[in-house]
């Protein structure tokens, strides 16, 4: 075989286009196959691709405040399949708890492109 | 109504050629531009081989839409074009698909450039590690043992 997907041989853009259709774990997993690799799948546009061509999912967080321990408990669930539309309920699974240590001041959160920031942690 | 259909020749770049109706022209952006632009009744395609061309006419000819009285579509249900599809992709190898992937653009065929992008998708996703990535798509890495051990490290959780 002389056409091989790092040569550029296959443009820039086709192989951004084939690599945005992996799944998210073997797209982790693949960072190790050669050194274009993390730099295509780092780059804005696969990002941009593939929150077009991956399907949608929610992150659902629940606190739930402690006085005695003082501690914040952060149970993380996530939608098990894609979601459609015309579906009323998503099946859901558990994810993770993460334990916060409470503050005198709330935690402040934001979220960008899938990314999650849920405050400090002393 | 004239009801004989319209056929286009189209020439590869190793002048073999392929007489087509224009139906199964127009799945291409790039070629309905072309007969639009220019109605020659042959196209030389420079950019592909008869062998890749001969593919893509298979695919298109399959692929047409063929739209008879009253709006109905003739084409196969979408089923049986799933299952050909299927059948012509896993007949082809890697450095077919390549082709097929560059043709596809060039000529503006996306349903054509879905299936063979999806199809080299499926290929990596199938395979174990990095390693067999590397094997089965000849890629050689230009990694060092010491960048190799760090990327691992900072990739752990995709591991398990």
């Amino acid at each position: 075989m002389n056409l091989h997907l790092c040569n550029n041989v296959v443009p820039l853009d086709l192989q951004i286009e084939i690599l945005s259709r992996l799944p998210t774990k073997s797209v982790a997993r693949f960072m190790l196959v050669s050194k274009s690799w993390p730099k295509i799948i780092n780059s804005k546009s696969f990002i941009r691709l593939r929150s077009l061509t991956q399907p949608l999912r929610f992150l659902l967080t629940l606190h739930d405040t402690d006085y005695q321990t003082r501690c914040i408990n952060c149970s993380f669930f996530s939608s098990s399949s894609p979601i459609s539309s015309s579906s009323t309920s998503i099946p859901t699974i558990f994810l993770s708890t993460i334990i916060l240590p409470l503050h005198e001041s709330s935690y402040p959160s934001y979220h960008v492109n899938g990314l999650l920031n849920i405050g400090e942690i002393m | 109504m004239e009801n004989e259909k319209k056929m286009i020749t189209l020439k590869s770049s190793d002048d073999v050629t392929f007489e087509v109706e224009e139906a199964v022209v127009l799945e291409s952006q790039f070629l309905s531009h072309l007969v639009q632009d220019c109605p020659a009744p042959e196209h030389k395609i420079k950019e592909v081989t008869g062998k890749i061309l001969s593919k893509v006419v298979e695919y298109c000819e399959k692929h047409v839409v063929v739209v008879v009285d009253g709006g109905d579509s003739s084409s196969s249900s979408g089923d049986d074009l799933k299952k050909w599809d299927d059948k012509f992709i896993k007949e082809m190898d890697l450095s077919t698909v390549y082709d097929l992937i560059a043709a596809a653009n060039y000529l503006n065929i996306q349903a054509l450039l879905d299936l063979m992008c999806q199809r080299v998708a499926d290929v990596i996703t199938a395979c174990k590690d990095h390693k067999e990535i590397r094997e089965t798509l000849g890629i050689v890495s230009d990694y060092t043992a010491e960048e190799e051990a760090e990327v691992l490290k900072e990739n752990e959780w995709a591991f398990d």
